[in-house]
């Protein structure tokens, strides 16, 4: 006994000297209360540190000692808190914005630099960037500041479709709010659907996926709404040729309740409207308009608990309407109508379970639909007809997931959840209807039919800190899809690391395998709401992926960031459709006007980013190969892929001259897009036998797919915003040149006479040297 | 001044919208093309004339003065002699499962050859016909059959046609291995197949068509075109193109050609034909 006694005496100073405790709590901006996406925690003397999930919550359980503990996130003030860790204490913390503070100069902050990530082929998107970056019709847009980034190419000019490593629009997972968006363009492609002002994170994933991710080949792109100010009523709106917007956001119960709505509607139609009614005598209207709308309300329930509900809702409507009033009494009408449009919304519950183990439960629903038809009636009081063609498809989803991240030291950051979706996809249906006087009435609904199906995934990942030099990022997703009794089940592996070769240099690898069970059908670079979204079936495989990459990452000096990575993946069943395959030709099902194939890309990326000081942005470039190769197109030979882009290059750069005055410089250059147009012609059989008859009928010969490229790409943008703090708003005027040197970028190439009948091969380009402006305000 | 700040804008604006460019693209150089169908039992002929750059407005040229030899296997059993309008001529009858090659040389253009086989024709059997059968898209007659085939790889091509007038009748199949339907399954100009799809050699077509629109004798005859792979490849992309041509969101097609050096196609085929009665 006395035995026993002394050995406790004896360890009971160890033991306590090894007692571990949790340290959690919430980073937020001090004065809005939005919570900080990636926030750092770091102690000083033990040098471990952590970082805030997606919803600002971090944990980090240290042994009992004297603790430094640094708060820090880059634009921000750091703060630093030392006190004595003897138990698990909760900390919540909010950070100062350092243009609060009146300094003119972004300081990085001091953990995040790009050499420790782990993860690789990611970027982070500074909001501020894309709002003082000059762009198309003075129309902040998210997306077309990512095309700015290495790996990223855009498609046809001033269009906001991504193509991430050689893969299709349909490849990125493209998620607001944690929510799928299926369509993401307004305007034919033009702008996105995503309002800036409504947008407090964008992160970008074209490699090395973590296991949290799937369902897409070739990249996250993870935009995170606001939250709402939790402290007093803001808002901010701009008025611009294009559109105008307005979002507010606030307090329902100060500290503990907040909302957030923001609008946008575009008034080209409200302009155009009277001048079409007086060219038609009162008798047509028509026009082109898209909206949007945003609204969110986050609810603090206590401590441990918060919910937050959030809703996009968003269309665009082109139309035309006809109303003609008969000779000698009686109507006619005529309406035709294109439309297409997004509804997405979250329900979402956050709950620390313990200082550890913090829980994310979401459900979700997203819809994308898109209709065009015609109506026609006649009345003329004796015979009446009724005419209705319309033609709808879209995605419908409807999910529910749980996600749980668990820190149970500082070495290890485990997150692990599930996720099920259930898809109902409606690829292309017709709805014809005739009826009138004397007629027998016609009523007929024909084309693909609609589809469910189900889709599970389940991950498990963890972060680890081997030593302090290398870390690693291992995880594994597996899924399966169920549609129409057949099943396809995936197990995906995951993995990133990064090596330390000294406090500035590091290497970094990874690998990720990915399953994808939607395919995007397309025949248009452009973007048109017609693509349809249809499912993996038991003749058109899910597509699958395997992406290495390496490459190192480094701080030159403080504030230059470079990273240099290396790519290689391979992509199977890919689908195109069919030689001669059009959405217009008929109304057979898909399936049967496509065929599956398989894709390579491969290349290298770097960046050079400027992160600190009056003069910020970025410089990339890009080198890749892409390719495809089908059974039964290009007979059989690998063809290269419409946006296989040699050489890409965007250089974003902003110099805050003062509080007052800010400048915005874009340049952009790409190898031309890879299409197919004929070389020569010639005539031949247009009669097979077994008829005799002998017609001469002539064809386009062309000699490889996508095998002529068009001219490059380059363009300069330029713009100033001008600030000014008036009594009780700040407006900032915003001027901008589109294109400054008018380059004749190409959009499409068709062959054609010039003005004396010679016939030639000409480019059509869409924008041309376009200045612009706008107003913002904030309150 | 102002003015002219005005105009520059507006002049500057409105000249970005199009402009020729130039076009240099090494499949623009003028070939020969040459197309020949053969069957056993008739005479070779081939129509030759010359591809021109797609830019070019000229008439399409026929190719005299050229020699085509004409080999069975690696042996040479003919020159074909000219006729008129690009066309050539032979005396000796192709016969069935040979293979058959072609060579042509004409002064001004590179020298083309091309291969083909003449395939062993498949059988049709099994006819079962039904008159009248009341359908969704209205009256129609139906035809059950089996298509038997030879063994090895098959390419077909099917066909119902006037007895006497020598045209072709469109009609409606939901036969799956059936290839080149349109609209709701309607098969104007044919049916291209494999026999991929083929249980145990044997594969079984139903087509139905119109019998209003049926002529007075009351019979029709299935021409089951047995193809090279040179004819199913050269006619699926020649359908693609007829369909396409005028869609400004088709897919572009990439006609097949199996002339080395050259554009066009030869190709070897045979045909079992059955007539139908269709009398009550």
């Amino acid at each position: 006994m006395r035995l026993i006694l002394l050995w406790v005496c004896l360890l009971l100073p160890s033991l306590l000297l090894c007692q571990k405790h949790t340290i959690s709590g919430y980073v937020s901006d001090s004065e809005n209360g939005e919570l900080l996406i990636g926030a750092n925690i770091y102690e000083k003397n033990l040098l471990k540190g952590t970082t805030a999930n997606l919803y600002g919550f971090y944990s980090l359980t240290l042994e009992q000692d004297s603790i430094e503990l640094i708060f820090s996130y880059t634009g921000y003030q750091a703060i630093k808190k030392v006190f004595y860790l003897d138990a698990n204490i909760e900390i919540d913390v909010e950070l100062t914005s350092i243009n609060e503070l009146g300094e003119v100069e972004i300081v990085a902050s001091e953990s995040s630099s790009i050499q420790d990530r782990t993860q690789m082929s990611s970027i982070e998107l500074n909001m501020s960037k894309v709002k003082s970056l000059p762009v198309l019709m003075g129309e902040r847009d998210v997306l077309k500041t990512v095309q700015l980034l290495p790996g990223v190419q855009s498609g046809s000019e001033g269009t906001s479709g991504i193509y991430v490593r050689g893969g299709g629009p349909d490849q990125n997972l493209i998620l607001l709010d944690g929510v799928p968006v299926y369509n993401v363009s307004h305007l034919f492609g033009f702008f996105s659907v995503f309002n800036p002002d409504a947008i407090r994170n964008v992160e970008l994933i074209k490699g090395g996926f973590p296991a949290r991710y799937g369902g897409r080949l070739s990249s996250v792109l993870d935009i995170r709404m606001k939250e709402g100010n939790m402290n007093k009523i803001t808002g901010e709106g701009s008025v611009g040729l294009v559109a105008s917007k307005l979002t507010l956001e606030g307090p329902i119960k100060k500290g503990k309740t907040s909302f957030l709505v923001s609008g946008r509607r575009t008034y080209l139609d409200l302009l155009i409207r009277p001048f079409v009614r007086a060219q038609s005598d009162g008798e047509a209207t028509g026009g082109y308009y898209f909206y949007d709308f945003n609204a969110k309300i986050n609810h603090r329930l206590d401590d441990k608990n918060r919910i937050y509900a959030s809703g996009y809702f968003g269309k665009d409507r082109a139309f035309t309407r006809f109303d003609d009033g008969l000779l000698g009494g009686g109507e006619e009408k005529e309406v035709a109508e294109l439309e297409w449009g997004n509804i997405i919304g979250a329900l979402r519950w956050n709950r620390e379970l313990s200082p550890q183990l913090f829980s994310n439960t979401t459900f979700t629903y997203s819809r994308y639909k898109f209709r065009t038809g015609i109506e026609f009636e006649y009345n003329n009081g004796d015979d009446e007809e009724h005419f209705l063609f319309e033609y709808s498809s879209g995605i419908e989803d409807i999910a529910l997931k749980i996600d749980l991240d668990h820190l149970p030291n500082p070495d290890h950051y485990l997150k692990y959840g599930a996720s099920a979706t259930y898809h109902t996809f409606t690829p292309g249906v017709n709805y014809y209807e005739f009826s009138g006087t004397d007629i027998q009435p016609v009523d007929t609904t024909w084309g693909s039919s609609i589809v469910n199906s189900f889709e599970f995934y389940a991950f498990a990942e963890d972060d680890w800190k081997v030593n302090e030099l290398l870390k690693i990022n291992a995880g594994i997703h597996a899924s399966s899809f169920h549609v129409d009794g057949s099943s396809y089940f995936s197990v995906q592996p995951r993995l990133s690391a990064r090596y330390l070769l000294n406090e500035l240099w590091a290497v970094k690898a990874s690998y990720s395998s990915m399953a994808q069970y939607l395919h995007l059908l397309t025949n248009t670079s452009i973007g048109l709401p017609t693509d349809l979204w249809v499912p993996a079936t038991e003749e058109i495989k899910p597509l699958t992926s395997h992406q290495v990459a390496a490459g190192f990452a480094t701080t030159l000096k403080e504030g230059y960031e470079l990273s240099v990575e290396g790519y290689y993946k391979v992509m199977n069943n890919l689908i195109e459709y069919k030689d001669g395959a059009s959405f217009l030709a008929d109304a057979r099902d898909w399936q049967s006007k496509v065929e599956a194939g398989k894709g390579w890309s491969y290349g290298a990326e770097i960046l050079l980013e400027k992160t600190m000081g009056k003069f910020s942005g970025w410089i990339g470039y890009t080198l890749s190969w892409t390719e495809r190769q089908f059974d039964n197109l290009n007979f059989g030979e690998k063809f290269p892929y419409r946006y296989d882009r040699r050489h890409d290059v965007g250089v974003a750069m902003t110099y805050k001259h003062s509080e007052r005055m800010d400048f915005g410089l874009v340049w952009v250059y790409g190898t031309g897009n890879a299409v197919s147009i004929p070389s020569s012609t010639y005539v031949t059989s247009g009669s097979l036998p077994p008829f005799n008859e002998y017609f001469a009928y002539d064809v386009d010969y062309i000699s490889d797919r996508n095998g002529y490229r068009m001219p490059s790409y380059h363009r300069l943008d330029f713009s100033v915003n001008l600030h000014k703090k008036m009594n009780r708003h700040q407006r900032t005027w915003s001027w901008g040149v589109y294109n400054m040197y008018n380059r004749q970028n190409p959009f499409y190439l068709y062959f054609s006479s010039d003005d004396d009948g010679d016939p030639g091969l000409f480019q059509v380009s869409l924008f041309p040297i376009i200045p612009y402006f706008s107003y913002q305000f904030k309150f | 001044m102002k003015n002219f700040f005005y105009i520059s804008i507006l002049v500057i604006a409105f000249s970005a919208c199009e402009k020729q460019i130039p076009f240099d693209d090494p499949g623009t150089e003028t070939r020969l093309v040459l197309n020949s169908y053969i069957t056993p039992g008739e005479s070779v002929k081939v129509n030759l004339s010359e591809s021109r750059h797609v830019l070019s407005d000229d008439n399409y040229e026929f190719v005299g003065n050229a020699d085509i030899g004409l080999y069975e296997g690696n042996d040479l059993v003919e020159t074909l002699v000219e006729g008129e309008n690009g066309w050539y001529y032979g005396s000796h009858l192709p016969s069935l499962s040979n293979s058959y090659s072609l060579t042509c040389a004409a002064a001004g253009y590179d020298q083309i050859s091309a291969d083909t086989r003449i395939p062993t024709p498949g059988i049709i059997d099994d006819i079962e016909v039904e008159l009248d059968v009341e359908t969704a898209d209205g009256q129609m007659h139906r035809l059950t059959f089996d298509v038997v085939d030879p063994g090895g790889q098959n390419w077909y091509h099917l066909f119902l046609m006037d007895p006497n007038q020598n045209y072709g009748q469109s009609f409606q199949s939901s036969t799956q291995f059936l290839e080149t339907g349109e609209t709701d399954d309607w098969y104007y100009d044919g049916a291209l197949f494999t026999d991929d799809l083929f249980n145990s050699g044997r594969g079984q077509i139903v087509v139905q068509f119109y019998s209003e629109s049926w002529n007075e004798e009351e019979e029709i005859d299935i021409h089951l075109v047995s193809a090279s792979e040179e004819y199913y490849q050269y006619s699926r992309t020649l359908h693609a193109f007829s369909i396409s041509q005028y869609d400004p969101f088709a897919q572009p097609v990439q006609m097949f050609s199996n002339v080395n050096g050259g554009h066009g196609a030869f190709t070897g085929y045979s045909v079992e034909r059955v007539n139908v009665d269709l009398s009550e």
